[in-house]
């Protein structure tokens, strides 16, 4: 497996995709903290209070922090670059023939091709606070809170919303291993956030909300979910990421590849 | 002792109510380069499938090395299966670089002696997609024997390449099998090229095995080879069982068919004459793979 994540990544380092969506995030965080604006789709109630703070006042690095966090459910469309390069392009190139006839077995494939996005992932939403940080250093704006404080943030935000952005991405290879088509698993990707959202807005079906994974992600980033239901919504998230790649694994196993 | 490389026992796939390989049972020995003939359809792809694991096996067994066949065997296996492919964005030494990684071959030298086996160094920083087919195929070599496997398995690899491409393959797959002792299961729709390369063949007809012969056998049953005809059958046999350690057969009081094509018959024909013997004449007998092939199809298709 370790060899396939190396593998992986050496592929990555030699795309120019994944340097895009490098640039596209750092400028996006920029443009977020150097304005002075938040952007992306939002379908979480942002507490007003943190909304007023934003509207009222220079900004400081914290608020940066805030503002590139809220906007960050558009980062999601984004990354669906990273999930083209690291699996789709193994289906549509067919060189899953090379791959899965190296001796990797289906569970590494499928687990090294997960832990490759959610890396992939992390590191960039990692780079995407720092850059907010360092507009915010730039600007020589006031940390608004101390270090550690803005810098645990700055990671748990990472942690938090680069986990819940992989889950789709792993319902994603399923629904890869069972289409074959990248397009239908990269539509997928961008209709499932908006998808759950509209339907429990309108069917009102309280359970919904654990399978939100972006919008739980910002409720988490924002203190929105109380402590005693967290462990819900995290149990939950793994329940359904074993699932999913249990899924996966038992898919590629049986397929006619 | 002959080593068993791969053996395919009662081997059965489906799908959906078509039998793609109905019981088949096959063998490959060491140093076998196996050619495997059949129509479209017949299952020959589907083996191969079945022995890469790229195709879930349904019923029967098969053993690599002599063991049951899984992913830890199959590192010591390289293939082509259908097409070749390597990922189009990256260049030939990246793509193979790539391999390395994969496969934990820490010595990246050996990329460009592959590369070089493989006749593409003029190409090495070229990009896959911008290979032509030839080229590609050739990089599918390159992918496939990286590793150093002991057991190939080439699904139609001479599709597309130009005559000299092909030759070349040929030798590429010759010296594979001659330097580096690698057992090669192939298919092709180029009789005559599987011919000459081969050293056993399988013809497969509707999933089935239907015949296995080494290539001197086929040579016994086409009469291929040396064709003389004497005054004296029976002190010629004498002069070439005394002087050649090829296998002869006396056809008539007239004629014997010596069962090899690497006979030189100028010193042949000196030595019978020198012996006495008339020589009539020496004449070359060649029927082809092709012509055993629509032979036994004809006679299936016929029953």
């Amino acid at each position: 497996m370790i060899n396939q994540l190396r593998t992986d990544f050496y592929r990555l380092r030699h795309t120019w995709g994944i340097y895009i969506t490098l640039i596209v995030t750092i400028a996006y965080s920029v443009i977020i903290t150097l304005n002075n604006i938040v952007g992306g789709i939002w379908v979480v109630p942002i507490p007003t209070k943190i909304l007023n703070r934003l509207s009222n006042k220079i900004w400081t690095i914290k608020d940066g922090l805030s503002a590139v966090s809220m906007s960050s459910t558009l980062l999601m469309y984004v990354f669906i670059g990273i999930f083209v390069i690291t699996i789709g392009y193994e289906f549509s190139q067919k060189t899953y023939k090379n791959t899965l006839t190296s001796g990797i077995t289906r569970f590494s494939f499928v687990v090294s091709k997960y832990i490759t996005m959610l890396l992939n992932i992390f590191i960039l939403m990692l780079i995407y606070y720092s850059t907010s940080i360092l507009v915010g250093l730039i600007n020589h704006r006031t940390v608004g809170v101390n270090w550690i404080t803005l810098l645990t943030d700055a990671l748990d935000f990472s942690v938090v919303i680069s986990f819940f952005i992989s889950i789709a991405f792993g319902i994603a290879i399923v629904i890869l291993l069972v289409t074959g088509s990248i397009v239908v698993s990269s539509v997928f990707i961008v209709l499932f956030p908006i998808i759950i959202s509209t339907l429990s807005q309108f069917v009102k079906w309280s359970w919904l909300k654990y399978f939100d994974f972006f919008s739980t992600a910002l409720k988490i980033a924002f203190g929105m979910i109380s402590s005693d239901q967290l462990w819900k919504y995290i149990l939950i998230s793994f329940i359904v990421l074993i699932l999913t790649v249990g899924s996966a694994i038992l898919i590629i196993k049986n397929k006619e590849l | 002792m002959v080593k068993t490389i791969l053996s395919i026992n009662n081997v059965s796939k489906s799908f959906g109510k078509y039998k793609a390989i109905d019981n088949l049972n096959l063998s490959l020995q060491k140093g076998d380069i196996y050619g495997l003939i059949g129509s479209n359809g017949a299952g020959k792809t589907t083996i191969m499938r079945l022995i890469t694991q790229l195709s879930p096996l349904q019923v029967g067994e098969i053993k690599l090395f002599d063991q049951k066949i899984n992913q830890q065997a199959l590192k010591h296996v390289g293939s082509i299966i259908e097409t070749p492919v390597a990922f189009e964005k990256l260049t030939v030494k990246q793509n193979l670089k790539l391999i390395a990684i994969q496969r934990g071959i820490n010595d990246y030298d050996k990329i460009n002696e592959i590369i070089n086996f493989v006749g593409l160094n003029e190409k090495d920083n070229t990009k896959a997609k911008n290979l032509s087919l030839g080229q590609k195929q050739r990089l599918g070599l390159a992918i496939a024997i990286l590793p150093d496997p002991d057991l190939l398995v080439l699904d139609e690899p001479i599709n597309g390449l130009d005559p000299s491409g092909i030759i070349e393959f040929r030798q590429l797959l010759l010296r594979l099998n001659q330097e580096k002792q690698v057992t090669i299961l192939i298919s092709s729709h180029i009789l005559t090229e599987l011919y000459q390369v081969s050293t056993r063949f399988g013809f497969i007809y509707r999933g089935q095995l239907i015949k296995q012969i080494s290539k001197d056998d086929l040579d016994r049953v086409n009469q291929s080879g040396l064709m003389v005809t004497v005054n004296n059958v029976s002190k010629a046999s004498q002069i070439i069982d005394k002087n050649y350690s090829k296998k002869f057969t006396v056809l008539n009081d007239k004629n014997i068919l010596i069962h090899s094509l690497n006979v030189d018959s100028s010193e042949l024909n000196k030595k019978l004459v020198m012996n006495g013997v008339s020589v009539v004449s020496i004449t070359k007998e060649e029927k082809s793979l092709e012509d055993y092939y629509t032979n036994l199809i004809g006679e299936l298709e016929n029953d």
